[in-house]
């Protein structure tokens, strides 16, 4: 590798770079003991992600279908990842800003959280990024150990402690399945870069064993890093579990991370392989939806149902993949982009209503929040109605193109399966609505409520709205609103990323 | 000859790897770790890499399993894994097992192409060659791979320290039973440093309402 080669590798990943120095950055001050070091610490994290976004819409390939492949194959920067990029620094950014509130209540405020972060970020660059299975997974192992720690990071909880404890083992897990289906994939083919991989596999014997094993091994180890149906146990547990922002960090940028993995690899290398697991894969998808959806439905923690919650759109999501089109993968993107502003709005919500992780997050804090904060409630319901899929909200476009993708391809049956199942998912979501709007705030979690921890004993009417917060829930807010009004716009940008192929 | 001595060593490094497993001891298991490195380290010889066996042997068995023995010690966690925390769910866990097993087994033995994919090396790759491929065709993933070491080493430092901060707030002065479950922790005044007052061993909280037992719950 020459001084030529350096230089432009260089080049492609400084995205990557720069979020790295300002983790490495962020470390050092975080040794600083200083009053606002807290303060200081979120500029710096919120300015490297917005260095980071520049440098990376600057290098974003003009025309849109340039793909650029730099350290040996490794690395690729193409408008796929461009765009999975600025989502993750959305997801990231936004995570961040909600994050200083809830540290404070919970007498955890440590700068390595912001650490922590960042580097998960740059797990999640380079797994959009990577262009070989090798660096996909050493990208996947960078954000999943940042994401341990973070879920463990309220030490003197149990309950965080414990989703810490399981994640790790069956992150372990999952990974060791990942890596088995890697090495046969390397065995049969002889190499692990997703464009060799392609030309390999095209002309490949479809009912060869080993490559049967091959590709399940793979899939499974990438649906468990999703929470598709049969490898979701973990989700609930561990979402309840981890501090507020990070669970919504897990449902949103871990996942859409994974999804750009999935799509990349799946879409991309073993589309030749379709055959072998587009069944398999429309069945879980299937699966997902209905245990999603049916489950959220006995739920009375609002973060255990936001969990259940995020398994069904995982479901839908999945039936993009099984639509197979350039339509089908822009319609995810889409909703990978909508989903991102309402749970993190959503997200913002139960962290503005928390009082005590002893206390936990019963639905009941929601109850009656339209008479004491009528613009929060308005706020939640609309995140609830997109979420659930209704009309004049973003939510709605995002089920809807999945849809459209699946019917052109001629899926019509799971279509419709996948109507109903919405329809049993909103459910829940209007009884969350009816709670805001239709209950009123008796003190009704006397049982599951801490006793009596004083002042923050009932603190419905002092929910303060710190700066940072108000501009999460501008962002969140808009974002479900515009891209409801404008669907058109945004359905545009996740086509052009779409429409630039993977990379191969 | 090769194939004799491949099946050899694969026999006891499984063997060894079931060993880790279900010996009860953990010095039982870290010892039956060693064994399996160097099972593996042979392995590498096998297949003309004896650069990578050498640091098999150096870095897993001299100094990984050395650490891991010495923490097993100092800690003296051998009493409380004696205790065995396997459900009685375990008999259906099992079986799912095994039918796996044999269902991958199956589609192995099928298979056309696992004759072929032991090919001798033709000659035994150097150091240099090595350190060429190390540092030119996977300089990315060696380099994320140093970041993730980082990660490790700061998630390590935040898990283990001790917070002075969450030792004077007032909730654990309410609960002082969150802290500490006499009994479970063999000697933990001797070693206040190593042990974190809430570490991952020390149970849950007692009041932490309803839907917080242990076990994946629905």
């Amino acid at each position: 590798m020459d001084t030529d080669l350096i230089a432009a590798s260089v080049r492609a990943s400084s995205p990557e770079i720069i979020v790295i120095i300002g983790a490495c950055a962020a470390l050092m001050l975080s040794l600083w003991p200083h009053q606002d070091q807290q303060k200081y610490l979120t500029w710096l994290s919120l300015i490297t992600i917005l260095l980071a976004s520049a440098q990376t819409l600057q290098l974003s390939p003009r025309p849109v279908n340039i793909v650029e492949t730099t350290y040996s194959g490794m690395f690729v920067v193409d408008a796929f990842a461009t765009y999975f990029k600025m989502l993750l620094y959305l997801g990231t950014a936004l995570t961040i800003l909600m994050s200083g509130k809830f540290l404070q209540t919970e007498e955890a405020v440590k700068g390595e959280y912001y650490v922590l972060l960042l580097f998960a970020l740059a797990g999640t660059m380079i797994m959009v990024s990577g262009a070989d299975l090798l660096i996909i997974y050493i990208g996947l192992e960078l954000q999943a150990l940042s994401i341990y720690v973070l879920t463990g990071f309220l030490k003197t909880r149990g309950r965080s402690v414990e989703a810490a404890l399981k994640y790790v083992i069956l992150g372990a897990f999952s990974s060791g399945i990942l890596l088995y289906g890697l090495s046969l994939i390397y065995g049969l083919t002889g190499s692990t870069q997703l464009g060799v991989l392609n030309s390999a596999l095209a002309t490949a014997d479809l009912s060869e064993p080993m490559l049967i094993l091959a590709t399940v091994f793979l899939l499974v180890g990438l649906l468990f890093k999703i929470g598709a149906v049969p490898f979701h146990m973990w989700v609930p547990d561990i979402y309840e579990g981890a501090p507020t922002p990070i669970t919504a960090y897990l449902s949103v940028a871990s996942k859409t991370a994974a999804f750009a993995v999935l799509l990349r690899v799946f879409m991309g290398s073993l589309i030749g392989l379709e055959p072998l697991w587009s069944s398999g894969l429309a069945a879980i998808a299937v699966a997902t939806m209905a245990l999603g959806s049916l489950v959220a439905l006995v739920q009375d923690n609002i973060k255990r149902l936001l969990a259940y919650s995020s398994i069904s759109h995982v479901g839908f999501l999945l039936l993009g993949i099984i639509a197979g089109t350039t339509s089908g993968m822009s319609a995810i993107l889409l909703y990978l982009l909508i989903y991102t502003f309402m749970t993190l709005g959503l997200f913002a919500i139960v962290i503005l209503l928390h009082r005590d992780v002893r206390a936990g997050e019963p639905l009941t804090l929601f109850s009656g929040l339209a008479q004491s904060h009528a613009g929060l409630a308005f706020m939640a319901m609309i995140f609830l109605f997109s979420l659930a899929g209704i009309p004049p909200t973003g939510g709605f476009f995002a089920k809807f193109y999945v849809l459209v993708a699946l019917i052109d391809a001629g899926h019509v049956t799971l279509a419709v399966i996948a109507v109903l199942l919405s329809a049993v998912a909103a459910w829940f979501y209007l009884r969350l609505i009816m709670l805001i709007y239709i209950q009123p705030a008796e003190p009704t979690t006397g049982s599951t409520a801490a006793p009596a921890t004083g002042p923050t004993g009932h603190a419905r009417a002092a929910i303060l709205l710190s700066a940072p917060m108000r501009l999460v829930l501008l962002f969140s807010f808009s974002g479900t609103v515009l891209s409801g009004i404008f669907p058109a716009w945004f359905l545009a940008m996740a086509r052009q990323a779409s429409l630039s192929g993977l990379g191969n | 000859m090769e194939r004799e001595f491949f099946l050899l060593l694969a026999t006891v490094a499984t063997g060894s790897g079931f060993l880790v497993v279900v010996a009860k001891d953990p010095i039982h298991s870290a010892l039956a770790l060693v064994a399996c490195f160097v099972q593996i380290a042979a392995l590498f010889i096998l297949l003309g890499a004896p650069f990578l066996a050498v640091i098999q042997i150096f870095v897993y068995v001299g100094a990984v399993m050395v650490l891991f023995l010495f923490v097993i010690m100092m800690l003296n966690v051998r009493q409380e894994a004696l205790t065995r925390f396997i459900p009685s769910g375990a008999i259906a866990a099992f079986v799912v097992t095994l039918v796996l097993a044999v269902e991958m087994g199956l589609l192995l033995s099928w298979s056309s192409d696992l004759h072929q994919l032991m090919a001798p090396a033709a000659e035994p790759p150097s150091v240099n060659a090595l350190s060429l491929a190390l540092f030119q065709d996977y300089l990315l993933p060696f380099e994320v791979a140093s970041v993730i070491l980082l990660v490790a080493l700061v998630g390590a430092v935040i898990l283990a320290r001790d917070d002075e901060k969450a030792d004077a707030s007032p909730r654990r002065a309410l609960h002082p039973a969150q802290g500490r479950v006499p009994g479970r922790v063999a000697t933990p005044d001797t070693m206040p440093d190593i042990l974190p007052d809430n570490g991952p061993d020390t149970g849950r909280e007692p009041d932490n309402g309803p839907g917080t037992s242990g076990g994946m719950r629905r």
